[in-house]
């Protein structure tokens, strides 16, 4: 049961969100020398991709008809049924925005699969305007008698609506000369496993789990989006969205768990044993884990663990119309030095490592921005009608979330430079305490380290934190190099060192 | 329907599948949100499509379409085949279900009301007039009025017989006053706990009635007092009880988790099967009863995507664990002859997994009252309403926070404190109860956002409880 002001706050990031597959990452613990490493994704050599290749293709002709659906709803034909479906408008706009989407997802655990699944789903959304008013339906078909009756219910609830103070009217067609060119494409699509490959790629991660008596667990999603938008001003855009996860979970005899997640647009990018070795060796030096006292800490949170604060970051304020409302953190701060000086944050759909949807569901154009630089609140979400009314570019919400990092520095340098820490892989179950400072809870979770004299030496039971966003960002000692990682949006995160983390209870595991 | 139900099924057994089921789903939903004075939302969205799940080789396989034809439904069997028979090469045992009899019934939520036949303009008038009454409550900067209606018809099938057809209708009001001064905001909200039920939930609710004082008292909040810390008392009204019952007690009692099905993202449980019958889970007085039989409860389906029907439990009696949540085939291993029935999906587009039922605490035999509770405590907090809550991937460690608190000091009501936290481990906490309200004060709560999975599904299911009151708890955790 989540307020109406916290579903706006999640607005943010709502549309992207939903692509997206809850997850985090974490990084590898070398069980013999004790030391985090960092992925490198680019590092994969080109043998290897080259191997993947053959692989992919051999198993391309066992694929099942999931593909089908990206096939048959190609960018042409999209954009003649939504022709089409306009003409039956008897408004005076319309638009239609759909996505096809098919999703192949496999769940295993205790060194087996569990649940197995081919899904399939359109969604089309029309919207009816009439003088400053709209009125929305949403279906599930392309049936053309369907359509026409979601056209015209959607014109009768436009008729009987009140005036909307914060109308805006539908963009033209200029609109599309801001699209920024895709980095996503078919191939990223069509590029997809059978389930017997993946069935493959589950047993070679669990192997070298069963040689230490340990379960592995986790999960395989490869969702993948084709979106088109037109309006009655002829505005039209299209655009292709995929994304694939690989999680693993290793659980110990002890019950002691490693975790590592990897994240492609383009299942050729994604390094299946890699993965799995980081959560098996993680889970092996989570052993024998011992308490500490509650207090406060220097910790270095892995990208996976600053993913999810700078997201709650944004979450808990970003969004101009409650700023300016007084609802939120952030209210008079634009402009203004809120975070260290070290914090840079932007986004930009065409990342080459997280790339994103070019053009949101009323077709505006999503541009690169800068939200803070050098710790300065340099923009804020403005909707179209906030913005219009401000006399400032709508800057719309972000796709992703690109925060500077350090490329000289890895997580194992941040670790030999500290005296006296905790390394923190994974949080869990974060939640804003109030919003307004803004302050969260949340756990540790699958490996979490004590460091004393710039080395691991223990593993430590999980603990519960209570601290404030704004007083963690302004207490980074150091940053390091970036990954993808991304729980809702795939963002582009570093790990960093921070001050003081202020944990308040633990657990007996 | 029946026609396409039979048709997927022959396919399957074409297949020599071991089981087989199919759900075609027609639905509807209606979001309305007013902010302020103004429409912020009108969306009705209607949806359909089927999902067929099989067990072949000892392992399931899962898949949904939205186009409901009988060659689509020959295809998606197909893919389910095939799925089941890739799924079969990594496991460590074949999956057992427990076979429910061949059932043909239906069930349908009584509706006095179809919320879908009162015209969008008088929902919407009767939102406005709630925002316009906490409006004129000065420093009430943003209100906002949601209302969900949703209608789901269902039709399920299975490899054994069973033709259950379901209608669901499901109703949700919840308005939020947001208060803003020149330092902070702070928000209060409250609505008719969603229940599966028509629009007559909302004409004789007291959501007119209450809505200015739910703004005075989020103007409250600006002011109220800061920084309350240390061990002290707790009276949990049913409002908020709803959450704490969910997390630590209903997500607790999943039996995929306890089977570790869940290990990857939401995590497993401290309930293990070897603690069945054996662990206690709170002091003596605490019963924890699964009711899917519950009136106008938000799982009360009738059956669940296993077609099992609607049972009713107890997860914990006389403080004792004693029951799980389970699907036919979790149900199967760990021996039960039948399973309690709460294995659900979200749609058609989703496989079934277990969810938590309507689950409530049971009132005290004493018929205490709330103010009894509240005057055997010397120094605490009473707390109205869900707030701030995380949990442990274990369902240990939890922290609450609420919606409005108050001050107890000398067995009466004192003033306004603000955004209170409190931290247990969860059978400490439930140990620590030591007195529930009598049946007059149970009521009725509810969450309608329950997710988990991966996919991620989400749930509704209904948490009744009266007041109850727990010793020695550690506050203020989240002062930050």
């Amino acid at each position: 049961m989540k307020s109406v002001k916290k579903k706006a706050a999640k607005k943010v990031v709502k549309k992207i969100a939903k692509k997206v597959v809850k997850k985090t990452i974490t990084k590898p613990v070398k069980a013999a020398t004790k030391k985090v490493t960092v992925t490198n994704k680019k590092a994969a050599t080109k043998k290897t991709i080259a191997t993947k290749k053959i692989a992919i293709k051999k198993v391309a002709t066992k694929k099942v008809a999931t593909k089908k659906a990206v096939e048959t709803y190609n960018k042409e034909k999209l954009q003649k049924l939504l022709s089409s479906a306009i003409k039956l408008s008897r408004a005076d706009h319309i638009e239609i925005y759909c996505s096809i989407e098919d999703r192949e997802a496999t769940r295993f655990s205790d060194n087996a699969i569990s649940q197995n699944l081919a899904q399939k789903d359109i969604k089309i959304r029309i919207s009816s305007h009439k003088g400053n008013r709209v009125g929305k339906v949403e279906l599930n078909s392309f049936d053309s008698k369907m359509l026409e009756n979601a056209i015209r219910q959607s014109e009768e609830i436009v008729n009987i609506l009140p005036d909307d103070p914060e109308y805006v009217p539908p963009l033209k067609k200029s609109e599309e000369k801001k699209y920024l060119k895709s980095l996503m494409s078919i191939k990223d699509m069509n590029n997809h496993l059978s389930f017997e490959e993946i069935a493959k790629k589950i047993k070679e991660g669990i192997d070298p789990c069963k040689k230490v008596g340990a379960k592995f667990a986790g999960s395989y999603k490869h969702s993948r989006y084709q979106e088109a938008f037109m309006n009655s001003n002829g505005l039209f855009a299209h655009g292709y969205y995929s994304a694939i996860d690989w999680t693993n979970i290793v659980v110990m005899p002890g019950g002691e768990s490693g975790y590592a997640h990897s994240l492609a647009s383009n299942v050729l990018d994604l390094d299946f044993k890699k993965t799995s070795k980081e959560a098996l060796t993680k889970a092996i030096a989570a052993q024998n884990a011992v308490d500490i006292a509650p207090g406060k800490y220097t910790v270095i949170l892995s990208p996976e663990a600053i993913d999810e604060i700078i997201l709650y970051a944004f979450w808990g304020g970003f969004e101009a119309k409650k700023c300016d409302d007084g609802l939120s953190y952030l209210r008079g701060k634009l402009g203004e030095k809120v975070f260290d000086s070290s914090l840079t944050v932007t986004s930009d759909p065409t990342n080459k490592f997280v790339p994103s949807m070019t053009f949101d569901d009323q077709g505006s154009a999503y541009k690169k921005r800068a939200w803070i630089k050098n710790g300065v609140i340099e923009n804020l979400c403005y909707s179209r009608y906030w913005a219009l009314k401000n006399n400032r570019e709508a800057t719309l919400n972000p796709t992703n979330l690109i925060v500077e990092g350090n490329d000289k520095v890895t997580i194992d340098d941040l670790i030999s430079e500290t005296e006296n820490g905790i390394l923190i892989t994974r949080l869990w179950y974060i939640r804003f305490v109030d919003p307004m400072i803004p302050s969260i809870t949340g756990m540790t979770r699958d490996g979490t380290f004590l460091i004393k004299d710039g080395k691991i030496v223990s593993a430590i039971k999980n603990m519960r934190f209570n601290d404030s966003i704004v007083r963690i960002l302004s207490s980074i000692e150091k940053i390091a190099k970036r990954i993808p990682a991304g729980e809702f949006l795939r963002n582009y995160i570093p790990a960093m060192k921070i001050r003081d983390f202020n944990f308040t209870s633990g657990t007996t595991f | 329907m029946r026609d396409l139900c039979l048709h997927a099924m022959n396919e399957a057994e074409r297949q020599k599948v071991e089981y087989a089921d199919i759900r075609i789903i027609n639905s509807r939903e209606q979001k309305l949100i007013t902010e302020n004075e103004r429409v912020y939302e009108v969306k009705d969205n209607f949806d359909q499509g089927f999902g067929v799940r099989v067990l072949l080789n000892g392992a399931w396989g899962f898949a949904s379409s939205p186009i409901i034809t009988k060659d689509e439904i020959s295809r998606v069997v197909k893919i389910a085949v095939a799925i089941a028979k890739a799924s079969a090469k990594i496991k460590n045992k074949s999956v057992s279900i427990v076979k429910n009899p061949a059932i043909t019934d239906s069930f349908k939520t009584i509706v006095k009301i179809d919320p879908f036949s009162i015209p969008i303009k008088d929902k919407f008038d009767f939102m406005f007039e709630i925002n316009k009454k906490m409006l004129k409550v000065n420093k009430i900067k943003k209100v906002y009025s949601i209302a969900n209606y949703e209608n789901v018809d269902k039709y399920f099938a299975n490899i054994f017989g069973s033709r259950i057809q379901s209608n669901i209708t499901t109703s949700m009001f919840e308005y939020v006053a947001c208060a803003v001064d020149e330092h902070t905001s702070r928000e209060r909200s409250h609505g008719i706990y969603p229940q599966t039920i028509g629009y007559e939930a909302v004409l004789e609710s007291d959501l007119l009635e209450k809505c200015e004082k739910v703004a005075s008292e989020a103007v409250m909040k600006l002011s109220a007092h800061k920084g309350i810390e240390g061990v002290k008392d707790l009276v949990l009204d049913p409002t908020h009880l709803a959450l704490t019952i969910h997390e630590s007690v209903g997500h607790a009692t999943e039996l995929d988790r306890a089977l570790g099905m869940e290990e990857s993202l939401s995590g497993r449980t401290f309930a293990t099967v070897d603690k069945l019958n054996k662990l206690i889970y709170g002091s003596p007085i605490i019963n924890f009863v699964a009711d899917l039989t519950l009136e106008n409860g938000l799982a009360t389906n009738g059956y669940d995507d296993d077609g099992t029907k609607g049972k009713r439990w107890h997860i914990v009696k006389d403080g004792i664990f004693s029951g799980y949540s389970t699907s036919i085939d979790t149900a199967a291993e760990i021996g039960m002859s039948e399973s309690n029935g709460r294995c659900n999906a979200d749609s058609w587009f989703s496989i079934p997994i277990v969810r938590i039922p309507n689950l409530s605490l049971m009132p005290g035999k004493d018929n205490l009252s709330l103010d009894d509770l509240i005057s055997g405590v010397d120094d605490g907090i009473y707390i109205e309403g869900m707030g701030s809550f995380s949990i442990d991937q274990m369902r240990e460690n939890f922290q609450f926070g609420g919606d409005v608190f108050w001050e107890i000091k000398n067995g009466k009501i004192g003033r306004m404190l603000d955004n209170v936290t409190y931290q247990a481990i969860t059978k400490d906490f439930w140990n620590s109860c030591d007195a529930i309200a009598g049946e007059k004060y149970w009521v009725k709560s509810g969450v309608a956002n329950c997710g988990k999975g991966d996919p991620m599904q989400t749930a509704k299911m209904t948490h009744g409880a009266s007041p109850a009151r727990f010793r020695n708890i550690k506050i203020g955790g989240g002062n930050v």
